[in-house]
């Protein structure tokens, strides 16, 4: 689809503004801002993998915390057995390199995404929702019983990973490291959506029937997109257990999962780059209604649910309308 | 008159199919065949069972008994999709485009699916020719060149059903079931649709279910009336136009 001028425009402000945030942030003396604004980027990641799903697919997966707490898992229990020097398996003592973990993190989401994939996606609409969550409640009693790594108090890192064995503590460096991720992802997911492959996913989407009969059965095509989708967000969870330097089981609860479909919904959905401005428009949102009440959330919710009712297509939506 | 044909001659042979919506009994011992360079009619009073005979054949409902034959094969079993792909595909009397994409992609994506390559990741389907320019001659022998770049959402419903015929022919099929392709197409529209089926004819086995009378007397070498779910006659236009029972059951009130 041809994107009008001014939601590339607005596009290409937005991606530069994030590019300035480091500078923006020390020019300020508001170095906190940089950590803050990599949670934004991180979510936005899984929000963007969410997006392929249920934008392109209409797979609304009510499920994806349990890929981001698996990522964010796999990253956390590596770097606790490196810096003891325990055993993991097989006299492995883990790994505090993210050129190992990272990619590890993302084969065990995609791996259980395979597996819920493959039970949830022979059904559709509220049996799929609720298949989803399920899986994802699953894991998160499974990291509340693993008591050996912290249960339900969560496990507190040593420190960050190593990438290519340079330090990531830098806030700055771990920012750009972020933001070079989300990029790449946009782009290798904007090409997947354009492609044959994008193709059958968008039909599957709009009719079923008349796909098969064309003669394309989706299921395996839908199935290696929620792969995708998952393995993704299990890189933004494990992006996430180095920005925060902690994971807990929280991470895989159904108010995760919600996060996701609120910024895909706040920020366009079908659009990739919609995600985007919906996990920066939820943070300034927190932001300032931290600032305005403590009773934020209470005015949060209802206000997003508004959003998602009145403003269909999101912010993303907003900007191509205006410009069309 | 004998309804099948002996096994061998057909490409395409049904046999015996019942299918049982709980109390109702709408397929009753059918059996049809199509042969390649045949129009074979189907026609009926409304709520005959035309539309169920023909997703059985199209694999999108099971009969709970009878065969299917393709080629000598036995394909009761196989689902549409996989039947699609060995070229028996079918048209929907409800019209079925993909509303969001546009006339010319509708119609890559059934040129798409020919190809069989599905896991391409990295290329653009958009700029595909081997699939745009196979996707512009079908356009072209429908008559829906102009219209390419509309959303298949905005079409009138006439051009909606011949971009389904459009679909369908992309994907090169050797048997195509129609299910009342002319229904809501206007007389132009109709017209252009009967002559391309004749001219497609040599080439395909085609399964016709149409309520226009005038089209199926032109177009088809053969015809078969089903009442409440059972095959009532079949034969070649003529024995079933003069068919006494056809003329009571059905063909009186199209006033012939
Ligand atoms: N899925 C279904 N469940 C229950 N009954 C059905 C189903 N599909 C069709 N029927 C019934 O089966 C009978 C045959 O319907 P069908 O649509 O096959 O008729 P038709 O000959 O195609 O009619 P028309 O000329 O109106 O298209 C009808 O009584 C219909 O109500
Ligand atoms: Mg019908």
């Amino acid at each position: 689809m041809p994107k009008p001028p001014r939601a590339r425009f607005a596009t290409v402000m937005l991606l530069l503004l994030l590019a300035l945030i480091p500078p923006l942030a020390v020019l300020t003396e508001n170095p906190f801002l940089v950590t803050m604004f990599s949670r934004a980027l991180i979510f936005a990641l899984a929000a963007v993998a969410l997006d392929l799903v249920m934008g392109y697919g209409r797979m609304v997966s009510f499920g994806h915390a349990a890929f981001f707490a698996l990522g964010a898992y796999t990253v956390g229990i590596l770097s606790t057995h490196a810096m003891q020097d325990l055993p993991l398996a097989f006299g492995w003592t883990g790994s505090n390199e993210a050129l190992l973990a990272w990619p590890l993190a993302m084969l065990i989401s995609g791996l259980y995404a395979l597996l819920v994939g493959l039970i949830s996606l022979r059904t559709s609409g509220v049996y799929f929702i609720m298949i989803t969550l399920a899986f994802a409640q699953l894991i998160y009693f499974i990291v509340i019983s693993l008591s050996q790594y912290g249960g339900q108090d969560g496990l507190a890192l040593w420190g960050r990973n190593t990438l290519a064995g340079v330090a990531l503590e830098d806030p700055i460096s771990f920012y750009y490291a972020c933001f070079g991720l989300l990029l790449a992802v946009l782009y290798l997911l904007r090409r997947l959506v354009g492609s044959r492959f994008g193709r059958v996913i968008e039909a599957s989407r709009q009719n079923d029937v008349r796909l098969r009969a064309l003669g394309i059965d989706p299921f395996r095509y839908r199935l290696t997109a929620f792969v995708i989708s998952g393995a993704l967000t299990g890189l933004a969870g494990a992006l996430l257990a180095n920005n925060s330097e902690f994971v807990d089981p929280t991470l895989a609860s159904w108010m995760q999962s919600g996060n996701f479909l609120v910024i895909v919904l706040l920020g366009g959905i079908g659009s990739l780059i919609g995600p985007v401005y919906g996990a920066l428009a939820l943070l300034l949102m927190e932001e300032l209604l931290i600032a305005l009440t403590e009773h934020w959330q209470i005015i949060l919710g209802p206000l997003l649910i508004l959003v998602a009712l009145f403003f269909r297509g999101g912010i993303y939506g907003a900007l191509r309308r205006s410009s069309g | 008159m004998s309804c099948t044909r002996a096994n061998g001659g057909a490409i395409f042979e049904a046999r015996g199919l019942h299918k049982r919506f709980g109390g109702l009994h709408a397929t009753r011992d059918l059996s049809l065949s199509v042969e390649v360079g045949q129009v074979h009619a189907l026609i009926g009073p409304n709520g005959a069972g035309k539309t169920t005979a023909l997703a059985q054949l199209a694999g999108q409902l099971r009969p709970d008994a009878g065969t299917i034959w393709y080629r000598g094969r036995d394909i009761t079993a196989l689902p549409m999709a996989a039947r699609a792909a060995r070229g028996i595909v079918r048209t929907f009397q409800i019209t079925a485009v993909f509303e969001e994409f546009s006339v010319r992609d509708n119609v890559a994506l059934a040129v798409q699916s020919r190809a069989r390559h599905h896991f391409a990741f990295w290329r653009p389907a958009a700029k595909d020719r081997r699939l745009t320019e196979p996707a512009e001659r079908v356009l072209e022998q429908v008559g829906l060149t102009a219209l390419a770049n509309l959303r298949a959402g905005d079409l009138s419903h006439g051009q909606k059903r011949q971009l389904e015929i459009a679909m369908a022919l992309a994907t090169e099929p050797t048997v195509l079931l129609l299910d009342e392709p002319m229904a809501g197409m206007s007389r132009a529209e109709s017209e252009t649709l009967s002559t391309l089926l004749e001219r497609i004819k040599p080439a395909h086995a085609i399964l016709l279910v149409e309520h226009d009378m005038d089209v199926v007397f032109r177009l088809a070498d053969r015809v078969s009336v089903l009442v409440v779910g059972a095959l009532l006659a079949s034969g070649s236009p003529q024995e079933v136009r003069a068919d006494a029972r056809v003329r009571a059951a059905y063909l009186d009130e199209e006033a012939l």
